[in-house]
This record gives C-alpha cells, structure tokens and sequence, in this order.
C-alpha cells in the first residue's frame, strides 16, 4: 500500500481526543493547507460519528434499576431486623415478673412485634449537604422496644417514641434523634455519642442515661444513672453546655432561651422506673398523668368534665394493669369510669 | 412497579451536586443516589459492551444488575484504582467472560482477545442492516465489523463508548502504546476496507496519493 505518509495513530488520536492542544493545532492546521489531508481526515471524522449499528437493543434502564433498588433496600431491611430482634429476648429475660406481664400484656406486645414500624428514611443534613440513611423504629403507644446498635451500645425505647440512627456509624460521631423517651446504655468508643432531642442535644462518651422529650410536655427532661454526660440546648453553643454526673438531672424548658435547669440527687428510682414497668406520679395533673397513661397502654382517655384535667394524683403502680391504675385513680381523686373497648371516660 | 424512580434517585443527588471524584466516597458511605447517577450515567454503555461478548439481552441486562448488586455490597471496600467508568467497563468484560466460560460456549472469541490473529467474523448477524440504510453507513458498519475482535474491541471501546485511551488499556490489560497502535491498525485497516466499498473514497485515496 502507498500509505506510508499517513499518520495513522495520529489521526486515531485526534478523532479519539487523545491529542494534545498543540497537536490538534499541528492537525488543524495541516488540513487547512493540505486538502487531501483534510479529506481523508473528514472521511475518518465520518466514519467516527456513524455510531450504534450494531444493534437496535431497548435496554431496560428502569427495569433493572427497580430489581437493583428492591434488592437493596431488602437487604437493609433484613440488617435491621437482625440487629432488632434480641429485644424480645432481652425483655422475656426478665423471668416470671416478665412472664406475668408478658400474659397481661400478650395482646399488646405481639401488636408491638408484629407492627414496629422499620423504614428507610433518606434525611438531608442541612448543615453538611450530605445524605445519609437512617433507620427509624417507631413505638406505638403500648409498645416498646430495645435497640442493639452495632457500637454495643442499647437503647430501651419507651412506648410513643421514635428513634433515628444512621445504618453505619461514621468515623467522628455517633449520632441518633429521638422523639419520646428512651434510657441510653452507651457502650465506650473514642467517638463521642450525640443524642438530639428536640432541643436538647446530649453529648456522651459512655454512660447510661434517660431522656425525657415528649412533644406534648413543656420540659426535656435528662437523667444521668452512671458517668457523665454534657448537655446543652440546640440554641447555645457548645460553651454553654451543662456538665451532669450520676443522678443529676437537666431540664430544659422548651421553647426557652437555652436555659438549662440542673438538679442535683434526683430519685433515679422515679425517672428510670419505667423500664422496671413503674409508673409514678407525684402531685401531677390528671391531664398529663392521661397522657402518660394513653401511651403506656395504648388507650384512649376522655374528660367527661374539663375541672378533672387540673386536679393532680400522686401515686406509684408497679407493673399494674390499666384496670388497677383506673381503680386508683377513682379512689383518689373520687371519680368514675366508663370503659368502652380502649376507650375509657373519667366523670 | 415504579416506586424507586431512577430519575428521582439521580435527581436527589443532581441537587446536591457533586464533584465527580467524590461520587465513589458518596457510594461507600452508602448514598443510594450518587449510587444511582453511577448506574444511570454508565447502564447502556455496559450493556452495549457486555453485548459484544454474549449476544442476549437478558444475560447481559442481568450482568450489569449483577456488577451493581456486587458494588452496593461491597461499597465500603469499593475502591476502584483507575477512573469508576474504567473499573465498570472491565468488571462487566470479565464477568461477560465467565458467563461464557461456565456456560461452555466459550468460543475462539476470549482466546482471541489474547492473541494477534487476523481473523474475521462477519457474519449475517452482525451485518443485520435495513435495505433504507445509505450505503456509505452499511459499508463503514461492515468494514468494522471485519476488524481482528481485539482491535474491533478497542476501536468501539473509544468511539462508541468514549473511553480514553488509558482506561482502555485498564479495561483490556495491555498497555497504551499497545491500545494506540490497534487504534492505528483499525483506521488503516478500515480505509483499505471501505476503498473497495466505495468508489467515492477510493476516489479521494488515489486523488491523495496524487498530490503527494
């Protein structure tokens, strides 16, 4: 062949965009002064634009996506329900007390099996732009839930809460959101553990606590059962975080300036008595104590008379059923009942 | 069922507009839409090259399912060491090469992607072209079709599916001077292919030498 002029690789590169600035314009400007250049070069150009002849396939980009996304939300979901399920035999581990309110409470429990809710929730980080892949566990009223988080760390969710936590850990912070209430077990790592609550935001290192944040309560309540824990509200800085030590607890008023009100020697047996399945209320108003009781057993209480809500109880139960809370409640503050299914109306 | 749109995954993750080389650090900390901008950036090109070694849709369409599959699993070690379009296109060559291996159809094709042999397969099935097709296309269409298999690998690797020259030489293991060479070889090749195919350009080749 009479080729031998032609600079085959260049050309392949100029057409592949593989040539340097100066190289395209050593090309460029050879096929302006060599038409025969410029030809051959255009043919190849030609040649190099007629694309995709080999077949006509209709690719399934969506379909195969779904199959993708299925398989992986799938496997996220069988992860979570791995890490969860020691909870129900963390709580049947509680012997014949648990045995007997777990009879009492069959019905109840298994709705809280059988309904706790694990979905994936994509949440944007305002402040890093980033997105990461939280899991959620949601307790209905009546139910409750023991999280086993990969750290080692657990956390005993109390019913008509919810709790978020990324899938993974990052490298600097351990970090979940909780609405409601729930009693941290944080395992010891470098990294610091961040709780949020509404506008508290809780910093540990390793240590058992609780944190009271119902949305329908004036007060964050936190309570410190071992080490030591910092707490400050979202509003302050970091420097205005209150150190707190076992029994200390830090009450933040919601909605306030960040004010943070610490208590000293609190009655730890009152705030974390929950867990052990007691209830005390100590001079509280009927509403509130309603409020208590709706999400502990997943009731429903109605005021026949609205001057009830203001009157207070004080009384502790100790793994009591509704009924008997209900029969307390008549004697002490001399009102009736009126129970309709879950419905229950005090006159 | 359409609830995990492919277009609203990417769209999520054009809003927070990433830098490129951080859409494989977005993958490892387990961000399903810069996972998803990945597939959707790559999905057909991957398919059109699995294509070139299995000629079934639904083998293919399930190899690329499979490489996303195995990344998503893996993604906190996914760490590929040239760019992320190199790391697919080769991952998808070699998982197209076992399917043909374990299913014992492994023709003189994989061999011959190791060895220099000028050998042809055009075949009708390659040359499945419409009668309203302008002849000059049938023609480049045949004439490529005709390149060695490595060489024709190469060439489609950089026009039809872009790929530099360096991730070329990733994906098929040879070096760059190696992969500029074919380039080389295949224009050269094609030219002397389509000088038969065409009077016009047989034409312009010996108006060329003219005026030399």
């Amino acid at each position: 062949m009479h080729n031998n002029n032609l600079d085959y690789n260049q050309i392949a590169r100029y057409l592949a965009g593989e040539c340097s600035p100066e190289e395209v314009r050593k090309i460029e400007t050879k096929m302006k002064t060599d038409s025969g250049f410029s030809r051959i070069v255009k043919e190849f150009e030609k040649i190099w634009i007629t694309k995709n002849l080999d077949h006509g396939i209709d690719w399934d980009m969506e379909g195969v996506w779904c199959n993708i996304r299925e398989e992986i939300d799938e496997e996220s979901r069988i992860t979570h329900i791995k890490k969860l399920k020691p909870r129900y035999t963390n709580d049947n581990r509680r012997g014949s007390t648990g045995m007997k309110w777990m009879i009492r409470f069959a019905a109840v429990f298994l709705i809280a099996a059988l309904t706790s809710l694990f979905t994936i929730l994509y949440m944007v980080e305002p402040e890093q732009e980033e997105m990461k892949i939280f899991s959620e566990v949601v307790t209905e009223r009546g139910q409750r839930a023991t999280i086993n988080l990969d750290d080692g760390s657990r956390i005993r969710l109390n019913s008509g809460s919810k709790l978020l936590y990324p899938e993974e850990f990052d490298s600097e912070q351990r970090y979940v959101q909780l609405y409601g209430e729930a009693y941290f077990e944080i395992a010891g790592d470098e990294r610091p553990f961040i709780v949020k609550a509404d506008e508290a935001v809780i910093e540990i290192l390793g240590t058992e606590f609780n944190v009271y944040a119902y949305e329908d309560r004036e007060d964050i309540k936190v309570v410190v059962a071992e080490g030591m824990v910092s707490v400050r509200s979202d509003r302050a800085s970091y420097e205005h975080s209150a150190s707190l030590g076992k029994g200390d607890m830090a009450t933040l008023k919601r909605g306030s300036e960040g004010d943070l009100n610490v208590t000293q020697n609190v009655n730890l047996r009152r705030h974390l008595g929950w867990m052990q399945y007691r209830l005390n209320f100590d001079n509280i108003p009927l509403s509130q104590v309603a409020s208590t009781l709706q999400r502990w057993y997943g009731v429903d209480i109605e005021f026949e008379n609205d001057q009830l809500r203001d009157k207070t109880l004080t009384a502790d139960f100790e793994d009591a059923t509704i009924h008997e809370v209900i029969r307390v409640i008549e004697i002490a503050i001399n009102v009736e009942h009126e129970m309709k299914g879950r419905k229950i109306t005090l006159k | 069922m359409q609830s995990h749109s492919l277009k609203k995954d990417v769209m999520v993750n054009h809003k927070k507009n990433f830098f490129p080389d951080q859409i494989v650090e977005k993958v490892q900390q387990g961000d399903k839409c810069a996972f998803a901008e990945i597939y959707q950036a790559h999905f057909y090109g991957l398919c059109d090259f699995s294509y070139r070694y299995i000629k079934s849709q639904a083998v293919c369409e399930e190899l690329v399912q499979d490489l996303f599959l195995y990344i998503w699993q893996n993604r906190r070690e996914w760490n590929p060491s040239g760019t992320v379009k190199s790391y697919l296109y080769k991952s998808i060559k070699n998982r197209s090469l076992d399917y043909l291996k374990h299913k014992r159809v492994q023709n003189e094709f994989a061999n011959q992607q190791r060895e220099e042999i000028e050998y042809t397969t055009v075949t009708q099935d390659n040359l499945r072209l419409h009668k309203s097709e302008d002849q000059l296309i049938k023609s480049i269409h045949l004439a490529i079709e005709s390149l060695p298999d490595q060489r024709k690998m190469i060439f489609k690797m950089s026009r039809e599916d872009g790929l530099t020259y360096r991730e070329i030489a990733e994906v098929m293991e040879i070096s760059v001077k190696t992969v500029e060479t074919q380039m080389g070889r295949s224009l050269k090749t094609l030219r002397e292919h389509l000088s038969k195919y065409i009077p016009g350009l047989a034409f312009l080749y010996s108006h060329f030498q003219n005026l030399i």
